[in-house]
């Protein structure tokens, strides 16, 4: 089945989120506001599950093989954009957010059929899987620009979040 | 020696959605929230480019995403600028990632 919702990885929370099983190289993992974390595009071709096994999870690996990517030559370039001003807070609530600055598009590009994203740390260069996944997230249908600018704003509770 | 100041050239900005005006200098867009738009986040047009701005509503069930929507509590997946020579400009409103899931109790 192809994207249906948006997810943190199961295998990430396992590790490094919680450090249980094989131990990723490079990068500190589990701090994400320290390693660089990028987002990619992804056709209506991928199979996101959020139980994939942790091997499956990285970029260009299982279902997120760059032949699914939605790339160009400019700006939304294969491996996807870098995000700046990573953050993560914990609300008195107990709600822990990761957001970043919003990838705003200044290059006019054309592009289509990008279904959702990958969010990833590119830090991790091995372990089970180099750029493993953190997160995917559905856009809830295609999207796309035709000479113009393509610009991803991140909810207003974060790129991710979860109940502590 | 006297240097010139130079100074980027004015731009106007407006929104063929609502009133909403702008004039700014150096500035490659403008974001308001918009009125006629549901008060969503949506960009202003340069004034005179017949750019027209309008909302794409998800296309596919929201189920337990974490959406924008507007004021109708319609969900928004993106906003669209297009201009009479067929170009268009795309803003995503990305869902949230939600850790856990349902058969462990967690919102998702």
């Amino acid at each position: 089945m192809a994207w249906t919702d948006s997810h943190i990885f199961r295998a990430w929370v396992q590790n490094p989120m919680m450090k249980q099983g094989t131990a990723p190289t490079g990068g500190t993992g589990e701090i994400v506001t320290a390693d660089n974390v990028k987002a990619a595009l992804f056709n209506n071709g991928v199979v996101p599950d959020v139980d994939a096994a942790v091997a499956l999870t990285g970029y260009n690996s299982g279902t997120w093989t760059t032949g699914n990517e939605v790339s160009v030559a400019t700006q939304w370039v294969a491996g996807g954009r870098a995000l700046a001003s990573k953050a993560y807070t914990l609300s008195a609530g107990g709600l822990g957010t990761f957001t970043a600055a919003n990838l705003a598009g200044s290059a006019t590009v054309t592009l289509a059929n990008a279904y959702g994203m990958l969010v990833y740390d590119d830090s991790i260069t091995g372990g089970t899987v180099a750029d493993q996944g953190i997160c995917f997230l559905y856009f809830g249908g295609p999207t796309g620009v035709t000479a113009g600018t393509y610009t991803v704003n991140w909810n207003a509770n974060g790129i991710f979040n979860f109940d502590v | 020696m006297d240097l010139p100041f130079l100074q980027p050239p004015e731009q106007r900005w407006s929104c063929a959605r609502c009133t909403v005006t702008a004039v700014t200098r150096g500035r490659p867009n403008r974001f308001h929230t918009c009125a006629g738009l549901g008060g969503i986040s949506a960009p202003l047009v340069p004034e005179g480019s017949g750019g027209v701005v309008r909302a794409v509503l998800r296309e596919d069930y929201v189920g337990g995403e974490h959406v924008t929507a507007d004021d109708a509590g319609r969900p928004v997946a993106a906003v669209v600028t297009e201009r009479p020579d067929g170009s268009y400009d795309t803003v995503v409103n990305a869902p949230v990632a939600r850790g856990g899931g349902g058969a462990h109790g967690l919102d998702r």
